[in-house]
């Protein structure tokens, strides 16, 4: 039953695209997911060295703040010890993952401090979601088979289970681009089968901008571009909704990963130049997964990669198709 | 055929269930459900760690928002108030564009009712964003206006106080 649905599901996901399993690659596919992973627990122990510096000088009381579930442990310490144990629990579990991370202990470890870490800044009133996707991704990591390196590359069950459970991070990542895609979609067709303003309208953009920009009292880089000639934003906006709406089917289309890679960073590039709002964990994310994603073809083939694209890719399958150079690896 | 070297094995998931595969199938159900239930139920909108992604999603030409003025730092007196985000200087969360300060102020202003609750939740404000030396009056102020106008005349078509705060009442 779920092999049917997940068959389904991903045959219409991936429309043109659909690719045999490549086995003879997937030892190149190993090596590099396991790299990405390596990377994302370097990263992990370098952000827990800075926050470690920062929450054990922190002027702040625990028991004033708003703090969220996963700290709700801190007021039974006094603000002093409280503080010191997340700083020895970043340091310690973060030097841990850099070389320990293939045991599924130490995973569980680094997720239960990275949820502390990304809590510790939410507490404050409000949340914000900068560390997210972060944090997920050392949930998404959970699944990884435990073990050594090689043990694991020189069997076939194992390098299998090991991109599988590689994947769910992607996915996940792209599941909440959708996420963010659908909410837009469905409020701006909403307002628009109402009768009333919305997302499609040709200045939504400007207001938005405008919006952020007067409530934070903030100037963003490019903010005014958009602001005074409105009609400029309106293919800009339409783009992103569709570039989010769309963005699990890329999980499916290989062709698209690093096409999508960089149109993500480049989105969170405009979340600061447009709205001055930040978030560089997520452009080391689109980096890690998906411009330097293990399952994109080692030769990138403009005409393959136009065809994948979601809904408009069929405007460009015409002609006989040239079969895509992707030179099989050594064994 | 280069490709013949490569025998496929059997499907995994064909042969049984893989747990990393039925765990993984039932992450993805169990995230939708509770973001969805997040977003329309928590009063923080997420039950976190778990967000909707709903970013900027509903767009509006006639918005009603909170502002956060400052009346007083210290002795110096602020007339007419000043913008929270102004005081770049004196408050850190103004100085790094935090919107959380509007995001709590909301919150703060929709607890009017329950003044258990509102008392907890001006505590809580106050230690995250107003832990300056001297002392702060500040308030709260409800508006309403068009972006795109606001912008460029600073017209606002509704404006009422809402709420006043003081850091000497909760020393």
């Amino acid at each position: 039953m779920i092999d049917q649905v997940e068959a389904t599901f991903r045959r219409r996901l991936a429309g043109p695209c659909r690719q045999s399993a490549r086995w003879g690659e997937h030892r190149r596919m190993f090596d590099a997911a396991f790299a990405i992973v390596q990377v994302y627990y370097i990263v992990t122990a370098m952000w827990f060295y800075s926050a470690a510096r920062s929450i054990s000088h922190t002027p702040l009381d625990p028991a004033d703040l708003d703090l969220l579930w996963p700290l709700a442990w801190m007021p039974a310490f006094s603000a002093e010890i409280s503080t010191t144990i997340l700083a020895n629990a970043y340091v310690i579990v973060g030097f841990l993952g850099v070389f320990l991370w293939r045991y599924l202990v130490v995973r569980v470890l680094i997720m239960v401090v990275l949820l502390q870490l990304t809590a510790w800044p939410n507490s404050f009133g409000a949340i914000h979601h900068g560390a997210h996707e972060w944090f997920w991704l050392s949930v998404c990591f959970l699944f990884l088979p435990s073990g050594a390196k090689e043990a694991m590359r020189d069997n076939r069950r194992q390098r299998t289970l090991f991109l599988y459970a590689f994947t769910i991070a992607p996915a996940l990542i792209l599941f909440f681009y959708t996420l963010s895609g659908f909410y837009k979609v469905y409020y701006a067709t909403l307002a628009m089968a109402l009768g009333g303003y919305g997302g499609f309208m040709p200045d939504a953009m400007a207001q938005t901008l405008a919006r952020r920009a007067l409530e934070t009292q903030s100037e963003p880089l490019w903010a005014e571009i958009i602001i005074n000639t409105p009609i400029l934003g309106w293919p800009l906006y339409l783009g992103l909704y569709f570039v989010e709406l769309v963005a699990i089917a890329i999980l499916f289309r290989p062709a698209l990963h690093r096409i999508w890679g960089v149109i993500l960073i480049a989105f969170h590039l405009g979340t600061l130049t447009f709205m001055d709002i930040t978030f560089p964990q997520h452009i080391l994310i689109n980096g890690l997964l998906f411009v330097m994603s293990p399952f994109a073809p080692q030769v990138f083939n403009l005409r393959e990669a136009l065809v994948a694209i979601p809904w408009f890719g069929r405007f460009f399958d015409r002609g006989p198709r040239r079969p895509a150079r992707h030179p099989l690896p050594a064994e | 055929m280069p490709e013949a070297r490569h025998k496929a094995p059997p499907r995994i998931s064909q042969r049984h269930h893989d747990p990393s595969q039925i765990c993984s199938h039932s992450f993805f159900g169990a995230y939708f459900a509770v973001q969805l239930a997040g977003k329309n139920f928590a009063h923080k909108g997420e039950y976190f760690p778990v967000f909707s992604w709903s970013l900027f999603s509903i767009v509006k030409n006639d918005v009603h928002d909170v502002v956060v003025e400052v009346t007083r730092v210290g002795d110096e007196i602020y007339s007419p108030p000043r913008n929270y985000y102004s005081l770049g200087e004196i408050f850190p969360a103004a100085q790094r564009r935090d919107s959380g300060v509007l995001k709590a102020a909301r919150f703060l202003t929709v607890s009017r009712s329950d003044p258990e609750r509102f008392a907890e939740r001006e505590q809580e404000f106050i230690a995250s964003f107003f832990q300056v030396d001297e002392e702060v009056d500040f308030q709260i102020m409800v508006i309403r206006f068009d972006p795109l106008e606001r912008w460029h005349t600073g017209h606002v078509t509704e404006r009422h106080f809402s709420t006043a705060h003081s850091t000497a009442d909760q020393s």
